[in-house]
């Protein structure tokens, strides 16, 4: 595992001192190109942003579980030069929800709010990032 | 059940404003001292009376305000942020408290690189990096989204998921886009006037998808103030017709997040609608006029259904119902909806164009554009998210 701070000392990633350490720790998780969720270990809800104690039962054991990289398409925007922000919908809970950038291979013109979606990676040694990667056909979903 | 103890107890006796430009030429503060200066001398004051200020430190510092209009002796000052509503509602608390007696309250626009990329060519001043935009939204966290070449889908997500949710098209957004331009038109203070068709909208170019030009509110440069003081005071120095401010409240979601907010239906405006409707003894039926905040078109959308005006998923009915093909714009029991152009089209104010608006039209001092005798007005004003807030004002 990347240490969150190795990801802060050479600027790969800005520091927001409110939630430097929790958010370090889901960025350094993504180094690893594992999805992964904050969880309470004491009422089990799922939390992302990650956060210092769950906002459900303030209890202060929190750690990352992995979740499935299947997701739901939530919503997008697309940016004039056509760059793409995806907010999906994760199995793991109702209404949790993350995020990210669309690959370049994913026709914009095809996106569905409510269709399946598998989470990829993007990037190099300086960041990799979570990237909304391709469709899921429904004969390949379990 | 309900604490507020505020109710009618404080009343907007100044209001001033500049005129609203693409590009005034001036500086900031400039344009909030003229405001101030106007609101003081309408409200026939001497600048001596004046002890507190609620303002935007980011903006114009109260404390840079006070010298510089030559107040002697502050006993009460705020710094508050964006929209107007909620640095009015501190104001309103401070005199209703009795922490000071006369608060000019001042608001500015200001046409900087982020709100316009246009604003920055040939000019070092509006290309400087906009400390209003980089501080007032908690969501804009850098940590999260830069890394990954991306801003927050916002609005433009909400508003595409809003559509997907209730199947709904681009023409009511068109609609209110055309509403704020029809009004525009009118107002000698907007700064878009330009009729706008159904055909411009649709033709547009998109912004951020599904958002188009239209949808968003107009950068411009333009400052408001208003004094307030409790009603007893107001009676004592002036005869005029008295607007007071009936009831307020804030509102922030359970997850206030630009992102990742519960759903389309629990948003920061039904905590803000919610409270209002308890502190005041109005109902929907009764109000003369609507305001509702317009940076974006599905904000006034989600006011309609928030303020209750029609349930969730039915804003678009409501435009339909109140259309007019004959004015262009939508009618509320025959008066126009955001009668001054709001921020789409007279400029973008952060609200703080549809509170002075509703005040002169309560007064009857709206000029050009001066509806029908009004004696209350409903005001939506504030985003989805973090920062909705809702008033009503009546004239005494």
């Amino acid at each position: 595992m990347i240490p969150a701070e190795d990801l802060f000392s050479r600027g790969r990633l800005p520091v927001d001192h409110t939630t430097a350490y929790e958010h370090g720790a889901w960025w350094a998780r993504c180094q690893q190109r594992s999805l992964e969720v904050q969880r309470c270990q004491s009422c089990t809800l799922w939390i992302h942003p990650p956060l210092p104690a769950c906002p459900s039962c303030w209890s202060e054991r929190l750690e990352f579980e992995v979740v499935s990289t299947e997701v739901t398409l939530y919503t997008w925007v697309t940016e004039e030069d056509g760059r793409t922000l995806a907010i999906v919908e994760l199995d793991e809970q109702l209404g949790l929800r993350m995020p990210m950038p669309t690959s370049d291979s994913l026709e914009i013109e095809s996106l569905e709010i409510g269709q399946r979606y598998r989470v990829g990676w993007l990037g190099d040694e300086d960041l990799i990032t979570p990237v909304l990667l391709e469709t899921v056909s429904p004969e390949a979903t379990p | 059940m309900t604490t507020y103890s505020m109710g009618r107890k404080v009343a907007v006796v100044g209001v001033g404003s500049t005129q609203y430009a693409r590009d005034s030429g001036r500086s900031r503060g400039s344009l909030v001292l003229e405001a101030c200066r106007l609101a003081i001398e309408d409200a026939g004051l001497p600048c001596s009376a004046i002890d507190g200020l609620a303002g935007n430190a980011q903006q114009a510092a109260p404390h840079w305000v006070q010298p510089a209009l030559g107040v002697p002796a502050l006993r009460w000052w705020v710094s508050g942020q964006v929209p107007f509503s909620l640095l009015l509602s501190d104001a309103a608390a401070a005199v209703a408290s009795g922490l000071c007696q006369f608060v000019v309250v001042y608001q500015s626009a200001y046409r900087t690189g982020f709100l316009s990329r246009d604003s920055t060519r040939d000019d070092p001043v509006r290309a400087a990096p906009d400390p209003v935009r980089t501080t007032s939204n908690p969501f804009h966290t850098k940590d999260l989204y830069s890394p990954m070449g991306a801003r927050t889908a916002q609005y433009a997500g909400f508003m595409r998921r809003y559509m997907y949710e209730y199947s709904i098209g681009r023409l009511p957004f068109a609609r209110l886009a055309i509403n704020s331009r029809s009004n525009a038109e009118r107002n000698h203070r907007a700064v878009q006037r330009r009729p706008l068709t159904t055909d411009d909208y649709m033709s547009s170019r998109m912004v951020r998808d599904p958002m188009c030009l239209f949808d968003i509110d107009y950068a411009v440069d333009g400052a408001d103030a208003l004094v307030l003081t409790n009603s007893t005071t107001a009676r004592a120095i002036s005869e005029r017709p008295m607007v007071l401010l009936d009831a307020i409240s804030y509102g922030s979601a359970a997850s206030p997040h630009d992102d990742l907010y519960r759903n389309v239906v629990d948003t920061g405006q039904a905590v803000a609608a919610s409270a209002l409707w308890q502190r005041t003894d109005l109902a929907a039926g009764d109000i003369d006029l609507l305001y509702l905040y317009d940076g974006y078109t599905i904000i006034a959308m989600k006011w309609i259904e928030s303020l209750g005006l029609c349930g969730p998923g039915e804003g678009s009915q409501f435009v339909e119902a109140t259309w007019s093909d004959a004015e262009r714009r939508m009618l509320w029991r025959g008066r126009p909806v955001n009668s001054h152009g709001g921020n789409l089209s007279e400029g973008a104010s952060q609200g703080a164009g549809h509170i002075r608006e509703a005040v002169l039209q309560l007064r009857g001092e709206a000029g050009s554009h001066q509806a029908t005798a009004s004696s209350s007005a409903l005001l939506g004003i504030g985003g989805l998210f973090h920062n909705a807030s809702a008033l009503t004002l009546v004239r005494d």
